[in-house]
């Protein structure tokens, strides 16, 4: 029997995959499998390059540094995200009120540092955040009598990344919980209220339940692109070096300096592993506790 | 309850709702309007002032302190305008170049029956949860390999068919594209291409739009990329350009808050022009994972 | 000119060692100037057939023929067919006019020749000129499929296939979109194929109606040779609506005459002498289980008929009586088998009253129970 032709010609199909299998395959899996060959050695350009085993991942559980940059990662990122997330369903709940007016007004305003990228956000805090000249100590000192000398930039680099942060993403994730709210079921609402349910009941048993999953998606990815934060830190600190004490040092801040700055991409390779062994398993325990929840 | 004590007590509660709203967006405004007011500062106001410098002009302002200088400065003692051209030049044949190819990619996935499809589509979704600074040291082995290092190329090509943007893609054109539409089409006697041109990528106008901007803006604010990849300054974008501005001129804030200034205005105006597509992009664009 | 032949047409949805067979290797020829209605419920395999006769199913195996030239390997652009849809499948973003105009423009017509057709073709359907310009989603579901039809009769192909194309519309637009239909069949002197799962439109508007079930054709005739002579239970049944009656039963000699008896536990089963043709018809089924067809206005009640002898054992308790304005539905229950009878609109019933029932037994069907063939 002879092969037939169908209503589509049989390529048609790889053509339209095809940019994005060569895509794939050049720049993401090649590097891939690089990258994991690039974790077994000691790389300082073609000049230099020997295989070194797992000395690079035991360099790394002994350097100091490293460790250094996992702890304010991960300070960051839990506190970070842990204050973003009620912060954002708070202003979200504020903007779902049915009476509310100038709704759209309110959505511009408080959206609008999302479209602000991390780099300009990390140079306008290098200034903001100064002591005695910046803006914020100069805000906070008229208002409330704050230390104007409270040095943001030097050995509290952590709150004001922090701060900094909160601007650039509370907006973005109030979105989300925004539309989850617009989903709620508001009949369910009423006959809750109906029932005898307070606003703090119908809030509990209602509205959240019905949040959870898209609450749980956005603390994901905001976890997620916090663990990977590199240019605030690295442009707040204006390029020089990691802070007092290290103390604005992270994890891809330490992979750029040990790959790019020194120039060892073997050991910047083994850091981006456990930066992503770290990732992928905050991934599956994701779809693990949301299983059967749709997003 | 009497019923005016609870209008009374649902007044009280909305204006502390419009209380709260107003604060959060004055947080937000604020180092706008600092930078905004910044940028026209002279060095000598520059942190004399917060805000605008005060004197005895309208409003009690001292208007006549303020200045262009920090913006004729970067433009001729400084190549922003060349800078600025790079980022309108990345960032939008990023976003044409990704769109188109992610576009396609989803297209395939969704709508044709071929063989190592699903295997294709579990590529794509394993693809979503490598974190790209892992990418960061091979891709640059790699580029200098291709001799893409310190050009355009090494940042256009890897940005062709994102796998988050092919899954995003796949899923709006499995709801926005119904298969009788391309019966139609076919019988009408479209070809392939003309039909994926003609009437898919039509159909899936708003996810086009959104995708183009999110795009744009990951390209404008790209920075760790670019900084690794280009070594001319003349290639430089304004988030790699700024961030040289930074430590070679440390004290020139002036200079420093009208480059930033003029890096974040031409989003705001995009902003302000395609709010609706950013929202949605911005939102969907996150949908990774 | 357009004759459409089917061959030991075959769809397989699954593989050659685990097949799943959509289409069971139908035999099939469509006339010239014909309209085939493919008629049979949801999965039967009339819209993968229409599919594959357009072209945009692959074939598995067997031939489709168009003018006796086979289609297997002509992509469907070139089969100089058009294709009506369930949900219009209007280009959303093109202008109706646009829609119309669109297989022409592909087809690199002069511009000027385009215009005159999809006016002249406008026109004909009734599209109002200001429509032209308008977006589809500004149209009603019944402006919209006659767009639908506009788009397709402009390129003036050989063969219309339809796709159970008034589903989607209001009992009123459907109605009329079927005249229309109708009256551009007698125009157009086209082939015609039309899909539907809707007995209704398979009988108003079919030359010829193919019934089809589990991929199979069952019978092909005209519709009112399938309405009086079905050649199964499955096509009695799908046919005329409400449907026709079934009863268990079987045929008894009594006192030297053919009688039809009820299954049924009750003392009180229907019977009824069956007539001298009918005898000799079921002959061979003396004594054996049948099942006896008969439609809903073929049942009378005996109160409302004039002479003829009352018989025992013909009753059935009302279960409930539907007016419907022109005619009245009597559902009824024998004590074993549901009835529907048709009644005439004035006629009143009460709930379990017991109706006497006689039926036009000229006009009854029989069955073989095991395979559901007619005797």
């Amino acid at each position: 029997m002879s092969r037939r032709r169908r209503a589509v010609a049989p390529w048609v199909p790889y053509f339209f995959i095809a940019p994005f299998l060569l895509s794939f395959a050049l720049f993401t899996l090649y590097p891939l499998i690089q990258s994991v060959i690039l974790t077994t050695r000691q790389s300082f350009g073609p000049g230099y390059d020997h295989y070194v085993g797992l000395a690079n991942f035991s360099n790394i559980l002994s350097d100091a540094k490293f460790w250094v940059a996992l702890k304010n990662t991960l300070t960051f990122a839990i506190i970070s995200v842990g204050i973003q997330m009620p912060l954002s369903l708070g202003l979200a709940l504020l903007m779902n009120q049915p009476w509310l007016r100038g709704r759209s007004l309110f959505r511009l305003a408080i959206f609008s540092p999302a479209l602000v990228g991390s780099v300009f956000v990390g140079i306008m805090s290098a200034i903001v955040f100064q002591k005695r000249t910046g803006m914020l100590n100069q805000v906070l000192h008229s208002l409330f009598n704050f230390d104007p000398d409270f040095p943001w930039l030097s050995t509290h680099l952590m709150p004001a990344m922090i701060i900094a942060s909160l601007w650039m993403w509370t907006g973005f994730n109030m979105i989300y919980f925004l539309a989850a709210l617009q989903n709620v079921d508001r009949e369910l609402v009423e006959a809750a209220s109906i029932d005898g349910a307070g606003p703090v009941q119908r809030f509990l048993h209602i509205t959240l339940p019905t949040i959870r999953p898209v609450a749980g998606f956005v603390t994901l990815i905001c976890m997620i692109a916090s663990l990977q934060i590199f240019e605030l830190p690295y442009l707040m600190l204006a390029r020089l070096n990691s802070g007092p004490e290290d103390r604005g040092l992270t994890v891809v801040m330490y992979l750029y300096q040990t790959g790019f700055n020194i120039g060892d991409l073997g050991y910047a390779s083994a850091i981006g592993w456990i930066l992503a062994i770290l990732l992928i398993s905050l991934s599956i325990l994701y779809r693990r506790l949301s299983r059967g929840e749709a997003v | 309850m009497k019923p005016r004590s609870k209008s009374l007590t649902l007044n009280l509660a909305k204006a502390l709702n419009y209380a709260l709203l107003l604060l959060a967006c004055l947080v937000t405004l604020t180092p706008f309007y600092w930078l905004l007011v910044a940028a026209f500062k002279k060095s000598e106001d520059f942190f004399a002032h917060t805000f605008l410098p005060k004197g005895d002009g309208f409003l009690g302002v001292a208007w006549y302190k303020l200045t262009l200088d920090n913006f004729s400065r970067i433009f001729t003692e400084l190549d922003f305008a060349n800078n600025i051209l790079n980022s309108v030049f990345l960032a939008s044949s990023t976003a044409v170049i990704s769109t188109i190819t992610a576009a396609m990619g989803g297209y395939a996935l969704a709508k044709y029956e071929f063989r190592g499809r699903d295997f294709i589509m579990g590529i794509v979704l394993a693809a979503l949860i490598i974190p790209a600074p892992l990418l960061l040291a091979p891709g640059y082995q790699l580029l200098y390999h291709l001799h893409l290092l310190d050009s355009y190329g090494g940042l256009l090509l890897p940005a062709v068919a994102p796998a988050f943007g092919v899954f995003l893609f796949r899923q709006a054109m499995l709801n926005s594209v119904p298969q009788s539409l391309l019966d139609s089409a076919r019988i009408d006697g479209c070809g392939e291409l003309h039909c994926f041109w003609v009437i898919v990528l039509p159909l899936v106008r708003p996810m086009v739009g959104a995708y183009l901007l999110i795009t744009f803006l990951g390209s404008w604010n790209n920075f760790i990329q670019p900084q690794i990849i280009l070594q001319d300054a003349d290639k430089f974008p304004l988030s790699v350009a700024l961030a040289s501005l930074q430590t070679a001129y440390r004290a020139e804030y002036g200079m420093i808050t009208a480059g930033t200034l003029v890096s974040i205005a031409p989003l705001a105006a995009l902003f302000l022009l395609l709010q609706k597509e950013f929202i949605s992009g911005l939102t969907s664009g996150a949908v990774k994972g | 000119m357009a004759s459409v032949t089917l061959q030991n047409l075959v769809k397989n949805y699954g593989d050659a060692k685990r097949p799943l067979l959509a289409v069971k290797g139908i035999n099939l020829e469509i006339r010239d100037r014909e309209f085939m209605v493919f008629v049979g419920p949801s999965g039967c395999g009339k819209s993968t057939t229409l599919r594959m006769i357009a072209g945009l199913e692959d074939i598995s195996s067997g031939h489709v023929l168009i003018e006796g030239r086979k289609m297997n390997d002509v992509l469907p652009k070139d089969r100089d067919i058009a294709m009506v849809f369930q949900n219009y499948a209007l280009y959303p973003h093109m202008s109706v006019y646009d829609n119309m105009a669109f297989a022409l423009k592909l087809r690199h017509f002069p511009a000027a020749d385009i215009r005159q057709r999809v006016l002249s073709t406008a026109a004909t359907l009734g599209i109002e000129e200001e429509q032209l310009k308008r977006l589809p989603r500004t149209l009603s579901g019944g402006q919209r499929q006659r767009v639908a039809l506009g788009r397709a009769i402009v390129r003036s192909p050989k063969v219309f296939l339809f796709d159970e194309p008034l589903s989607n519309l209001d009992a009123k637009a459907r109605v009329s979109m079927r005249a229309e239909i109708a009256k551009l069949h007698d125009r157009l002197q086209a082939t015609m194929i039309y899909v539907t799962h809707d007995q209704v439109e398979a009988m108003t508007m079919g030359e010829r109606i193919c019934v089809m079930n589990e991929g199979e054709i069952v019978q092909v005739d005209e519709p009112m040779a399938i309405y009086n002579h079905p050649v199964n239970m499955f096509v009695a049944g799908f046919i005329g609506s409400p449907p026709m009656n079934f009863i268990h039963g079987h045929i008894a000699t009594v006192e030297g005459r053919a009688r039809f008896v009820e299954d049924n536990e009750d003392m009180d089963a229907l019977r009824f002498d069956i007539g001298e043709r009918l005898s000799l018809r079921t002959e061979a089924w003396r004594d054996r289980p049948v099942v006896l067809g008969i439609r809903p206005e073929d049942i009378y009640d005996h109160r409302r008929c004039t002479a003829s002898q009352p018989s025992s054992g013909q009753y059935a308790r009302v279960e409930i009586s539907e007016p419907m304005g022109s005619e009245t539905y009597l559902y009824l229950n024998t004590g074993a088998h549901p009835l529907v009878a048709r009644m005439a609109s004035n006629d009143r019933y009460q709930t379990n009253e017991q109706v006497h029932l006689r039926m036009d037994l000229a006009k009854a069907h029989f069955f073989d129970p095991e395979s559901g063939l007619a005797i």
